[in-house]
């Protein structure tokens, strides 16, 4: 039995319960969008602000949470300050609620400058949001400043990003979990000092009435979001390197090929950003071109290395599907797939057209809902079974696996299809010009419902575990 | 009154044009797109200019058309009679057009005279009162009532009658004319060099990449538009977005360069 730390407990705790409250608002938009949530509608924006900016953080501390707890296999990092990052995203989360469902802040979750200062919302939901934001920043700053001091403390610089692997060594050994989190740890403090940066240009308008550059708040943002996405995903895959081989019985090293990748990957992900910004005329063409060239190039180190690393490590292996394996690689299959849908969303003769159309939730749903999120939930519950081993009901593990990845995949499947057939993204309604939004909309809702379900089974399976884990 | 140009967009009403199809033809058609890029889309911009006739002071009748047929028009709006913004408006115009050139040769103007009331002969003494008579590309004209209607509808341009005083409310309003459509619009005195600079630019056919400001006095923008040569030149802005990661690069050294090192600790 392997003991679980309390902080990991906790984060594992806050996400198993704000999941599902982030998924209903979800809910709640599309049923909004297929008109059976009349009297609802007003929700929409703030649901959405909410919903968006929640999912993407509450991921990213589920992912850093899980990788931490990996890494104190091999590194010491600090339990306060983890405790710190802790209740600083517990008091980010307060203020986020009640700036959007009290406050009805509502500018979406890109929250684009100038925007939050100029809505119909009350101030001081503006000002909470704010507060909310540099909290997050400087709990999240202060937890990858530590792990980054752990991992100094065990590792050279050359040796944690294996460079002595690309050099043709082998010695010392470094796990893929290390390198892996080194890089996202390194684009981390890149993307939280873009926030610092991004809340400066709110506050220099917002206290001292002076505008920040539209264009550069613009680049900012999402250099923010964008990064702090990929790296959700990165974290998670540093767990999933970690913990699969226990089950296909094999090991999964670092290897020149795994090095030389991921340190491409800490270079490439700083300019994917650019193609978020392809609408914008006055941004030169130049850096719509390094866009396209970065989120290319930024595919293939990452997802195609590592995607080709899981299956050599299954082909022909004596794997134990579990609940923890079979998410796993779903999680791995979900970012393939929606790793596609962004390439193709990133190509400029494309984006041009499907920019403003659904599609694009529609890949980056996918690779959420059908790759980060399993990859973490995969972990949560190896985690707990680790902790507090119980009997395991395959057909039940069976179950609540396709009842998630079929839902799931019915719900991104309607995205794919607005998309294709120009809905836009952001319409709370639809007018009649674009009357299959709602209908794709209703089986949309159907079909994230029933991979609530599945999820509701993974919180009971998951959730006894974690509360005989937290008990002992 | 504004100070600003505006610029006139593409139809927002119109969502994906040409892709409004069924799903499973769609998602071939994606395929395809991946590989070979969109086609662009045909659409039907607004800014039209109503091809009205005007009257000018050498007592020839010429329609917009004629005028736009071999050079860009700009478009000038007064009337004789304005106490108000018209004179120092046109005597602003002029002098940025000689500070910039090109009259007569790049482009025309057209002062067009928006008041029923005036005829050619007081728009002729109007001209040469403040010796705009006969300057290269300048012409002075009028136009009847519902023309003149029709085009101020058009162009965006509004004009409300002051009973009272005998005089009209409006703008000073300069508008760039291509091929019958309008390019960009000036709003405001003194006419903006910088702005016009980039209206001549953009009535070449070239492409001007300048973005509307949230407010004035903006801090660090990252790129700045130069009209002359047409090129966007890095501005200080820019040094804000290599920022981030030069702080990661700074955090990373530091802690890995000064952290004690204990290569054998090995928790678990």
């Amino acid at each position: 039995m392997q003991r679980l730390d309390r902080n990991t407990l906790y984060w594992m705790g806050v996400t198993l319960v704000v999941f599902p409250i982030l998924v209903l608002l979800g809910l709640l938009m599309r049923a909004v969008q297929a008109e059976a949530a009349t009297g609802l509608q007003a929700l929409f924006y703030p649901a959405m602000t909410l919903h968006g900016l929640g999912m993407a953080g509450l991921w990213f501390v589920a992912s850093l949470a899980a990788a931490n707890r990996v890494l104190m296999r091999y590194i010491e990092p600090s339990a306060a300050v983890n405790r710190v990052a802790l209740l600083g995203t517990l008091v980010g989360v307060v203020l986020l609620i009640a700036a959007t469902l009290i406050g009805g802040f509502a500018p979406g979750w890109y929250f684009l400058y100038p925007l939050p200062l100029h809505g119909t919302w009350p101030t001081w939901s503006t000002i909470a949001f704010l507060v909310a934001l540099a909290v997050l920043g400087v709990a999240w700053l202060l937890w990858s400043l530590d792990l980054l001091r752990a991992i100094a403390k065990k590792y050279t610089l050359r040796h944690a990003l294996a460079w002595h692997y690309i050099g043709g060594a082998s010695e010392p050994v470094v796990p893929p979990a290390i390198v892996i989190s080194t890089v996202s740890l390194i684009v981390c403090v890149a993307c939280l000092v873009a926030a610092v940066l991004v809340l400066l240009g709110f506050l220099g308008d917002f206290v001292l009435g002076a505008p920040a550059d539209a264009l550069l708040m613009k680049n900012l943002t999402f250099f923010f979001g964008h990064v702090l996405v990929n790296l959700s995903l990165y974290l998670a895959v540093a767990v999933v390197y970690d913990v699969l081989p226990e089950y296909a019985g094999r090991p999964w090293k670092t290897n020149k090929i795994v090095a030389i990748s991921w340190n491409c990957v800490l270079v490439i992900v700083l300019f994917a950003y650019a193609h978020h910004l392809y609408m914008d005329f006055v941004q030169p063409v130049s850096l719509h071109y390094i866009g396209q060239i970065a989120s290319y190039s930024s595919a293939i180190p990452a997802a195609v290395v590592t995607i080709f690393g899981a299956l050599l490590l299954v082909y022909h292996s004596r794997m134990r599907w579990n609940l923890t394996s079979l998410f796993m690689y779903l999680g791995l299959i979900g970012w393939a797939i929606g790793g596609v849908g962004a390439v193709i969303d990133s190509t400029i003769a494309v984006n041009f057209k499907l920019h403003n159309t659904l599609w694009v939730p529609a890949h980056f749903h996918t690779y959420m809902l059908l790759g980060l999120v399993p990859m973490v939930l995969g972990y949560f519950y190896h985690a707990c079974q680790e902790a507090a081993p119980q009997q395991e009901s395959a057909g039940l593990h069976r179950l609540l696996f396709w009842l998630f990845a079929l839902g799931s995949a019915g719900f991104l499947l309607m995205f794919y299809f607005s998309g294709a057939d120009s809905v836009p993204r952001r319409f709370a309604l639809y007018p009649e010009l674009i009357e299959s939004g709602s209908s794709l909309a209703l089986i949309g809702l159907i079909s994230a419902s029933v991979a609530l379900l599945g999820f509701l089974i993974y919180l009971w399976e998951t959730g006894r575990r974690w509360v005989k884990a937290l008990a002992g | 009154m504004g100070q600003g140009p505006r610029r006139l967009t593409g139809p927002q009403d119109e969502l994906v044009p040409g892709c409004r199809q069924r799903p499973r033809q769609l998602l071939w058609a994606l395929a395809a797109v991946c590989f070979l890029g969109f086609a662009p889309a045909s659409a039907q911009s607004p800014g039209a200019v109503p091809d009205i006739t005007v009257r000018l002071v050498s007592g020839r009748s010429a329609t917009l058309s004629e005028l736009w047929a071999s050079r860009p028009l700009l478009l000038a709006l007064f009337y004789t009679r304005c106490v108000g913004v018209c004179s120092p408006y046109l005597l602003s115009l002029a002098e940025t057009v000689a500070a910039q050139g090109g009259a007569g040769t790049a482009y025309d103007l057209l002062a067009l005279s928006f008041d029923p009331a005036d005829d050619a002969a007081a728009v002729a003494a109007y001209a040469a009162r403040f010796g705009l008579d006969g300057r290269a590309g300048w012409n002075f004209a009028t136009a009847n009532a519902e023309d003149i209607t029709a085009l101020a509808a058009a162009i965006g341009f509004w004009f409300k009658p002051d009973t009272a005083r005998g005089q009209f409310d409006h703008p000073a309003l300069t508008v760039a004319i291509r091929d019958g459509r309008v390019v960009r619009a000036l709003e405001g005195i003194p006419v903006n060099a910088r702005a016009f600079r980039e209206t001549l630019w953009e009535l070449r056919g070239n492409f001007v990449p300048t973005y509307a400001m949230p407010g004035q006095n903006t801090l660090l923008s990252c790129f700045e538009y130069d009209a002359v040569t047409g090129k966007a030149r890095p501005n200080w802005g820019l040094l804000l977005l290599v920022m981030p990661a030069l702080v990661a690069l700074a955090a990373c050294v530091v802690i890995f360069a000064f952290a004690p090192r204990r290569p054998d600790s090995a928790p678990r």
